[in-house]
């Protein structure tokens, strides 16, 4: 039996009765670096439920942040289709896409990829302004995001002025500002100590919870994933294994 | 040229080509020793052609414009050369009566006319005796008049015609005529009745071959039948000119075997001849030492000239360009605080893998000298294009004065303009490897911002302490030696030095800056007499074209500070008035936000726009405040309607007689003024003043009727006269005094550059200083000796056109200095009201046929002189305008650059939501809102110092008033504008493009 066929025979299907909001069928992403062809994603097949929190994981290479960007939207996979709240998001207009991502989704990344020149409240009113939120709005929101996350005394402060913590924290308030469905993190603790990554993973483990909202992260971290409640395991492109975390321990 | 930035061209080519070849050699001998470091540091080049383009071409501007301006200079100094050389021909020497016009380098047009001493067959023995066994080609003799001459059949005057009197050795001497399809003339062939005429004259009398003219020598008139005409050749004058055989020349003169000069041509042709002439003239001088004959020098005194001519032009396209020099210096400053930066991650990883901080330095610094090469060779070649075209410009402007430029270039030039552009870039490029040298290695390969500097260590404290010292010592220079340029920039030093030293003691970065900034801006931005009531004697003190520079300098820079420092105001002023706009806050916060943190580009970016704008908005209020005042011609005229000229030879005589005798119904009533005007060469020299020795040179003198009626101002008058006209008035009534056009008086502040200086100047006083001192000037006869002593009672004002350079008397004092009655040359008529000025002097030119009489619509004269300078002036702007390309270059490249620094937060903004045309619109916006502030600023500064310099230069030129051509500020603006958001349209669309993922996967 291939690889491909064993990975496909270990998915596991996700709990009945749940709401699928992100499907794939056969996603493949093919890079083409000079005369090279390297085979990111070779044909995953993936079901994410609503309010799910994922870990991808996997050696450096295996595809799992190709599999992120792919899925939500910002780079187009080389075969198969991607659909997010039952929408084929490839099938959409660039235009169109990237409206869905302003509504519908959040980013937290590794290195935060705050704007540097805007303070800590400008930065998370940026998606509400975006998606054409009037600036009065926006601020209070905002503003309410900073506080809910602990953050309202440091909302004038400038990204360089605060530690690696805040400012992953200011990019989860930003990421979730707009109260999206999904969240992608890609490595958010990896730029961080041991101590805050900790704190950053209850953060996120606190808004699931809350919020109901779907947290897809890409991570070495094996802390994170042990506290989500699915865990896809990838190798050379493929999903190589899945495991659903057991909630009565 | 024989001066470049004032220094002698000679040295600076000297300096020059060393600091090339060293630093070519030292570079060279660097990347043999480190192969490896000169072949990671010019990969990057071949790597990106398209960047590698652009930086060339951005590199290349400063080259540009100097390879421009030599050239430009260059074709100046052939073409007056060469024009020079073809009225000379094979004439170096010329021995003559001493004259008033020995500056005249036009040829024979220098020597007297009969009416000066002249030369004997003795004098041509000694002379051909002294120059035996001495390089000579060969030596002839002439009678040189100026006399009028008429056509019967055409009925056409030629007032002034060159008339040579030449032996048959002439052509032999000087070369032959020649006609225009290239067959000769030899003189030998003339008969005593005949004569050759050239080309320009018979035009002008529209004659032909065997047609008949009259001359009139001493009043009487000679028939003369045209045997050719010539087109070319040895002509030692220019203008129309005709050659009669000498004996016919001797007899119409009445000389017996005397004549007027002897012409001497050294061996080899043209400026080979010329080089002869220092062992002509050794062998020459001292047979006519004590004689009243000189031995001139006429070819190099022509090249002297052109040389002086073509630096003068140089001069001012170098002063009106050092801003877009200045602007070009800075672009490459920028482009290379870009590449450092684009490079930071590569040379962070290199520092990683062992490389120390000396390989970096050089790395970088073999990528800079590729640049540095290839671009002030692109810069060369693009200059010598741009100055053949202004070339072709110049031509078109003074096609009507008979001056066609021919485009030609030294070697020395390019290779001069090339050193120039490649040291300056060169020089960029050291300082900035030393900065990128400087990595930190974790922030550069993580591509982390570098921490904001205070820039307080030592280095800043002893540079900012040498800034004050400088400025303290410049500011008491400019005291002691009453000099505007050297007080104001040791004041501006100072006005940096102190607050950006202050903040040593703590006060904060903002503060400093913006003090600094302002105080540049009061300081320079002063309202006219400002300086004057706190300055004891400033207005004494001298001031020239380099306020200029310095004045752009140092309020642009002001300005800059003061906005950079206090980008939050600003920044909340745009949000609040832009804000609202539907769409606007996610674009704006960025466009706005990031160029105003990142001080040193934008900041740089902003001077070089605004400096540009400055100068063109500045340029562009001045020629209009200045056109208005010239433009009005009927106050330049004098107010004088027509020009009537005519040879002292055939003076009119009672010009109410001819015209009541007259066969035109002109009548003497028909003009409500009418006078005369006499030019006479004297020697002059101003009375006990130091400096002034004896200058050959002109008086002009004056009737009643001119002086009554001529409608000039004065900008200065003596105390005891109250009214211009009462000064009009004592000219004539009084002994002994004299007025002088405003360019013979030194100015204390003066604005002026290549307008030319009459060859006598006085001293002691300034036409801008309010008062005129009891001054006299000695005026000699240059024949006799005689002296007599002239009382300045006026200085006329700009406005006083057509007696530019002139000492004016009377008649009678010029009769009296020169021991005879003085003939008018220039009648000035003024038409009755109702009368046509161009019917008047179409009868006046019938009416005095006799005399030769040509007439010259004054008005419409001044307006065509008027319009070549307005022309020049344009071309001035134009090359001015050149810097513009700096400025558009300098947004193309920050656009780029704030493109590759972003990358990864335009793919963050791309995830989050941001679509591609948000992102380019966005792009747009930032350049939009660089643009728009630079060029405010620069048309602000320029509209507000305009306004003083006009104020200032008011006093010198009463009329002058502020004049703002709204229209055209409105199109500078504009076209900036738009060509600024041009240069940002292909790295905008790149952004636009930046695949989100791609850009997140950078990191």
């Amino acid at each position: 039996m291939n690889a491909l066929a064993q990975a496909r025979r270990e998915t596991i299907p996700q709990p009945q009765g749940a709401e699928t909001i992100i499907s794939t069928e056969e996603l493949t992403k093919t890079y083409h670096t000079g005369e090279v062809e390297v085979h990111a994603l070779r044909g995953v097949d993936l079901q994410v439920a609503r309010g799910e929190m994922v870990a991808i994981m996997g050696p450096s290479g295996c595809g799992k942040s190709t599999l992120l960007n792919c899925l939500s939207g910002i780079d187009r996979p080389t075969a198969g289709n991607v659909i997010v709240e039952g929408q084929d998001i490839y099938k959409l207009r660039d235009g169109v896409r990237t409206d869905f991502r302003a509504k519908r989704m959040g980013f937290i990344f590794q290195f935060f990829n705050l704007l540097p020149v805007l303070s800590a409240v400008e930065n998370v009113e940026m998606p509400l302004l975006i998606a054409g939120v009037a600036s009065g709005k926006a601020r209070k929101r905002a503003l309410a995001e900073l506080e809910m996350l602990g953050l309202a005394s440091q909302a004038r402060k400038h990204p360089l002025e605060m530690s690696g913590g805040q400012q992953q924290r200011i990019a989860i308030a930003r990421s979730l500002v707009n109260d999206p469905a999904i969240v992608w993190c890609d490595e958010p603790t990896g730029n961080l100590d041991s101590e805050t990554a900790e704190e950053i993973l209850n953060i996120l483990c606190r808004l699931q919870r809350e919020k109901d909202q779907t947290f897809i992260i890409v991570t070495h971290g094996a802390e994170i994933g042990e506290r989500a409640d699915r865990i896809v395991q990838m190798r050379d492109g493929l999903i190589q294994s899945e495991a659903r975390r057991d909630i009565n321990g | 040229m024989d001066k470049l930035f004032g220094l002698p061209i000679e040295s600076v080519f000297s300096v020059i080509i060393f600091l090339l070849a060293g630093g070519l050699t030292l570079t060279g001998i660097m990347a043999l020793r480190n192969r490896v470091l000169f072949k990671i540091g010019v990969r990057n080049i071949a790597r990106r052609p398209a960047q590698t383009v652009l930086i060339i071409l951005g590199l290349m501007l400063a080259t540009l414009l100097v390879s421009a301006t030599l050239v430009t200079g260059d074709t100046i100094k052939y073409s007056i050369q060469k024009t020079a050389l073809e009225g000379l021909g094979e004439v170096d020497v010329i021995i003559k009566a001493e004259n008033g016009r020995s500056n005249d380098t036009a040829g024979v047009g220098a020597i007297l006319g009969t009416t000066a001493p002249r030369l004997n067959p003795d004098d041509l023995l000694r002379v051909e005796s002294a120059l035996k066994d001495r390089p000579v080609d060969g030596t002839t003799i002439i009678v040189r008049e100026n006399i009028p001459a008429t056509s019967p059949k055409s009925r056409r005057n030629l007032p002034g015609l060159e008339f040579l009197g030449v032996r048959a050795d002439y052509t032999a001497t000087l070369g032959d005529l020649k006609t225009a399809s290239g067959n000769s003339l030899p003189v030998g062939a003339l008969a005593l009745d005949q004569a050759y005429l050239s080309a320009e004259a018979a035009k002008k009398l529209d004659v032909g071959t065997d047609d008949v003219i009259t001359l009139f020598a001493q009043n009487v008139p000679v028939e003369t039948k045209i045997a050719g005409i010539f087109a070319k050749g040895g002509k030692p004058s220019t203008g129309p000119t005709i050659i009669v055989p000498l004996a016919r020349a001797q007899e119409m003169f009445s000389l017996g075997d005397e004549f007027s000069a002897i012409l001497i041509s050294g061996k080899g042709d043209g400026i080979e001849g010329a080089s002869k002439t220092k062992v002509v003239m050794s062998a020459l001088r001292p047979l006519f030492k004590d004689t009243p004959f000189v031995v001139d020098a006429v070819k190099n005194k022509a090249l002297d000239n052109a040389e002086e001519q073509a630096s003068m032009i140089s001069s001012l396209f170098l002063v009106f360009g050092q801003f877009s020099m200045a602007a070009g210096i800075m672009l490459i400053s920028l482009i290379f605080v870009m590449l450092a930066a684009e490079r930071k991650v590569e040379l962070g990883v290199l520092r990683a893998i062992g490389a120390k901080k000396g390989a970096l330095v050089k790395i970088f610094l073999f990528e800079g000298a590729i640049y540095a090469t290839l671009s002030a060779a692109v810069g060369v070649v693009l200059g010598v294009a741009v100055g053949w075209g202004m070339v072709q410009v110049i031509g078109a402007i003074f096609g009507q004065a008979d001056f066609s430029p021919t485009f030609s270039f030294q070697p020395r030039s390019i290779l001069l303009a090339y050193g120039i552009g490649l040291i300056a870039t060169f020089a960029v490029v050291i300082f900035a490897a030393r900065r990128a040298g400087r990595v930190n290695i974790v922030r550069a390969i993580r591509d982390l911002p570098e921490p904001v500097k205070t820039s307080r260590g030592y280095k800043s404290l002893i540079f900012l302490g040498l800034t004050l010292a400088a400025g303290v010592f410049s500011a008491m220079g400019g005291v002691s030696e009453q000099q505007q340029g050297s007080f104001l920039l040791g004041l501006s030093l100072i006005v940096i030095a102190i607050p950006l030293l202050s903040r040593w003691v703590r006060l904060p970065d903002r503060i400093a800056f913006t003090a600094a900034g302002l105080g540049l801006l009061a300081l320079w931005l002063l309202p006219d007499g400002t300086l004057s009531s706190v300055i004891p004697d400033y207005d004494q003190y001298s001031a020239g074209m380099e306020l200029f520079f310095l004045s752009g300098m140092a309020i642009v820079t002001g300005a800059v500070w003061t906005v950079m420092y206090n980008s939050d105001l600003l920044l909340k002023l745009v949000t609040t008035v832009f804000g609202r706009l539907k769409g606007f806050p996610p674009m704006l916060r960025i466009a706005v936000n990031y160029p105003l943190k990142a001080r040193v580009p934008t900041g740089l970016t902003l001077a070089m726009l605004s400096l540009v704008v400055f100068t063109i908005v500045f340029m562009s209020i001045l020629l209009n405040s200045m056109g208005a005042v010239f433009s009005d011609t009927a106050k330049l005229s004098g107010g004088y309607d027509i020009q009537g000229i005519v040879s002292p030879a055939n003076p009119v005589g009672s010009v109410k007689q001819v015209l009541e005798e007259g066969s035109t119904d002109l009548r003497y009533e028909d003009f409500a003024a009418v006078g005369s005007l006499s030019i006479t060469p004297i020697v002059t020299r101003q009375h006990e003043a130091k400096k002034s020795s004896w200058t050959n040179y002109a008086v002009v003198g004056v009737d009643a009727g001119y002086a009554k009626n001529v409608e000039y101002d004065f900008l200065l008058r003596s105390p005891e006269y109250a009214t211009d006209r009462e000064v009009w008035k004592a000219l004539i009534e009084e002994d002994n005094v004299a007025i002088v056009h405003p360019s013979l008086v030194p100015a204390k502040v003066s604005f002026t550059a290549g307008q030319p200086t009459p060859p006598f100047q006085m001293s002691g006083f300034y036409r801008d200083g309010g008062e005129l001192p009891r001054t006299y000037i000695e005026a000699k006869d240059p024949v006799t000796g005689e002296i007599g002593k002239l009382r300045i009672i006026g200085v006329l004002d700009d406005s006083a056109y057509t007696l530019f350079g002139s000492i004016i008397t009377s008649h009678e004092k010029v009769g009296e200095i020169v021991g005879a009655p003085v003939a008018p040359s220039q009648y000035w008529f003024k038409t009755a009201p109702g009368q046509s000025a161009a019917d008047a002097a179409e009868d006046l030119s019938e009416t005095f046929y006799k005399n030769g009489l040509e007439t010259v619509l004054v008005q419409e004269d001044i307006a065509k002189d008027m319009s070549s300078s307005l022309m020049f002036n344009r071309l001035l702007e134009g090359f001015m305008g050149l810097g513009l390309l700096v400025g558009i270059a300098a947004m193309g490249v920050i656009a780029a650059r704030s493109i590759v620094e972003r990358r990864r937060v335009i793919g963050m903004l791309r995830a989050i939501g941001f679509k591609s045309g948000l992102v380019q619109r966005t792009f747009f916006l930032e350049s939009s809102f660089i643009a728009s502030l630079g060029i405010t600023l620069g048309s602000v500064l320029a509209l507000v110092l305009c306004r003083n310099v006009i104020a200032t230069m008011a006093n010198d030129m009463p009329g002058l008033t502020y004049q703002v051509p709204w229209v055209e500020v409105a199109l500078i603006a504009g076209i900036a504008y738009m060509a600024s958001l041009a240069a940002t349209y292909l790295p905008a669309r790149q952004a636009s493009k930046i695949m989100p993922a791609e850009a997140l996967r950078y990191e």
